[in-house]
């Protein structure tokens, strides 16, 4: 079966006055229908770009190159006007910041039917019981009564919950969540969670987890893309993190994360800073400069290599059986 | 009970009582319900809670940036609850801070130089020519190159912004820091090496923190004792360890299962749904008794009539709840 989503060689720059952002430097993804994908990246790591370009939602001044399929057709050639077909009806997207993406002077009740009859998909009526009966899904007590609310009346818990609402109105078949609970506190974090991840079951629907806490992208996801410098450095089944994870990058990340049950020596860091991609991209590995393993062989960018079913990693110690190398 | 002890000659600061109210349009918000706790020097103290739960007011009470409503504060056994604001300015030296976005925090028109001379200039502490010397040996205790003494803070990364303004919460040799979120918004490969030198400079100097966060496994870190707060209250106290690893009080487990982590079998599970159930209180209408009653698995009669006062269940272990 053909993916629903497959990503390749997609390229994204950003042209400013006298630089070049490179912002996504050839990345393959592909998400299959009903499936729950992470991509994990510190910031500027250029996940969440990838993710716009895929909405088209990034500005003029973004240069987009390589191949977005969405079942079967070419994102990147279809017209406005018919990705404003896709956009908002077959993918859904909720964001970080809920209240700055809903409209402060109108009610959830019409910002959530809005789309239902943009897409001309059912009667105002009808878009008004969907709403309330998919705000009860969502955990909102009274919403007949919520519906006639405006967002500043909600706690940022209950409008995560409501965006995910929103969203699911016109059942989409992806959702696009990009850090969806990070300004929430750790129990609503933990409800927002176990939320997404019943309704993607329940409904069939696919997931695009944008994070940058490993943790929670292992606890949502089945497979998870790791980011850095706008390459994905390594892909791998959520269950494989801990045990099988091959990148020095992704070895040092989650070595460098404190931990309930570790020691409480000082931590392992990786050393330097993130890759800058305003600053041109270096000839080889990306992450050759803070690489503890790095050899003369890193001069050369390495491929996305094989290590196991569904695991790739973009490093040449890949290639010398990893479980070897590594302690 | 433990945080309510005499003054020993190790105490830094402590509150008693504490109670902050704020009148708002819809009526009163209790951010502090009768609050007492200790600050012991070399004893770090770790203050959890959600948002609102009035661990930001706490410290800005123990800092003097707010004055309570009720409860006395001392710092080195002096009372500074009423002090004027002349008399209280010596006080502050002692308690420094550092915010969790440290770009706004620092001086965007200042140089690194100068944000870090900020506090000497204020406490009219030293010459010119002393001062420039002491950020210089402030910076490279931080891990900062000199060589960034003339940049401006946006020149530098996140962590080097965070450096700079751990470098200046230093610069009066204070005897504790607050660090509010200090660590969150930072990437984690950064934030690792942030939280290694928090925990040098605490070995090195002496220093006592204060240290809100979110994150447990942090807190663990760098903090002996723990309080977590709910709804301006302290719902337990006691040693991080204990607290941790057998937490008392329904909403310190909620709280330690909710946090995603690694261990060394793999993931913690997304927590179960029944655990998470029921609505937060508003703030403003808090019911009385309990004020997790409406979350809470284990609610009885009892938490809906009367509230749990904090005491203590094991040694030094301190527990708001009726059914610890």
């Amino acid at each position: 079966m053909a993916p629903l989503l497959n990503i390749s060689d997609l390229k994204v720059t950003f042209h400013a006055d006298r630089t070049v952002v490179h912002a996504v430097n050839g990345v393959d993804l592909c998400v299959d229908a009903g499936r729950a994908v992470a991509i994990v990246g510190e910031s500027g790591s250029g996940k969440s770009t990838v993710m716009m370009a895929v909405m088209r939602l990034l500005g003029r001044r973004a240069h987009v190159s390589g191949r977005i399929e969405w079942d079967g057709q070419d994102l990147l050639a279809l017209p406005e006007r018919a990705m404003r077909q896709i956009r908002g009806r077959a993918m859904g997207m909720i964001f970080q910041n809920p209240s700055s993406y809903l409209n402060p002077t109108k009610t959830i009740g019409e910002q959530m039917i809005e789309p239902v009859l943009f897409h001309r998909i059912a009667s105002a009526s009808a878009a008004r019981r969907q709403a309330v009966q998919l705000l009860e899904q969502v955990g909102i007590p009274d919403p007949e009564q919520r519906l006639r609310l405006y967002p500043f009346e909600l706690s940022g818990g209950q409008l995560q919950r409501v965006m995910i609402a929103m969203a699911l109105m016109t059942r989409p078949k992806l959702l696009i969540a990009d850090e969806p609970t990070t300004a929430l506190d750790v129990t609503v974090q933990a409800e927002v969670l176990v939320l997404l991840k019943r309704l993607q079951r329940e409904l069939g629907m696919a997931l695009v987890f944008i994070t940058h806490d490993l943790a929670v992208a292992a606890q949502v996801a089945e497979e998870i893309y790791v980011m850095y410098g706008g390459f994905i450095l390594e892909h791998l089944p959520a269950a494989e993190l801990t045990q099988r994870k091959a990148h020095p990058y992704l070895r040092g990340l989650l070595g460098s994360i404190p931990r309930l049950d570790g020691p409480r020596t000082p931590l392992p860091f990786i050393p330097g800073q993130p890759l800058d991609t305003a600053r041109g991209l270096p000839e080889g590995c990306v992450f050759a400069d803070r690489c503890a393993h790095r050899m003369s062989r890193c001069a050369q960018r390495p491929p996305m290599i094989h290590v196991g079913s569904g695991h790739r990693a973009a490093c040449w110690l890949a290639e010398e059986e990893v479980t070897q190398v590594w302690p | 009970m433990a945080m309510t002890r005499p003054r020993q000659a190790t105490e830094l600061a402590r509150m008693e009582n504490l109670v902050k109210v704020f009148r708002t349009p819809k009526g009163s918000l209790v951010a502090c319900d009768h609050i007492s706790l200790r600050l012991e020097q070399g004893t770090s103290l770790g203050l959890v809670g959600e948002s609102g739960s009035g661990k930001t007011t706490l410290v800005r009470i123990l800092l003097m940036l707010e004055r309570p409503t009720s409860g006395r504060v001392w710092l080195n056994g002096v009372e500074v609850t009423r002090l004027s604001e002349r008399r209280l300015k010596p006080h502050r030296r002692l308690i420094q801070f550092v915010a969790q976005d440290p770009y706004s925090s620092l001086f965007p028109n200042l140089t690194v130089g100068q944000n870090i001379m900020e506090p000497l200039r204020v406490h009219k502490v030293g010459r010119a020519q002393e001062r420039m010397q002491r950020a210089m040996e402030l910076m490279e205790r931080v891990g900062l190159s000199t060589y960034h003494f003339y940049a401006y803070p946006h020149e530098l990364s996140g962590g080097q912004q965070q450096r700079v303004a751990i470098a200046r919460a230093l610069a009066l040799s204070p005897q504790a820091v607050v660090l509010d979120e200090a660590v969150s918004s930072l990437d984690v490969s950064v934030q690792a090496q942030i939280l290694n030198l928090l925990q040098q400079l605490k070995d090195e100097m002496g220093l006592t923190y204060l240290f809100i966060s979110h994150n447990l496994a942090v807190i663990r870190l760098l903090c002996e004792m723990t309080a977590v707060m709910y709804m301006g209250r302290i719902v337990e106290y006691g040693k991080t360890d204990d607290v941790l690893h057998s937490p008392s009080h329904p909403y310190t487990r909620s709280l330690i299962a909710s946090i995603p982590s690694f261990t060394d079998r793999g993931v913690t599970p997304l927590p179960d749904l029944s655990s998470l159930a029921g609505e937060r209180p508003s703030p403003l209408r808090l019911p009385p008794g309990c004020a997790y009653q409406t979350r809470c698995p284990l609610v009885s009669e009892r938490c809906r009539a009367e509230r749990p006062e904090l005491r203590e269940v094991a040694s030094g272990q301190c527990v708001a709840c009726h059914h610890a």
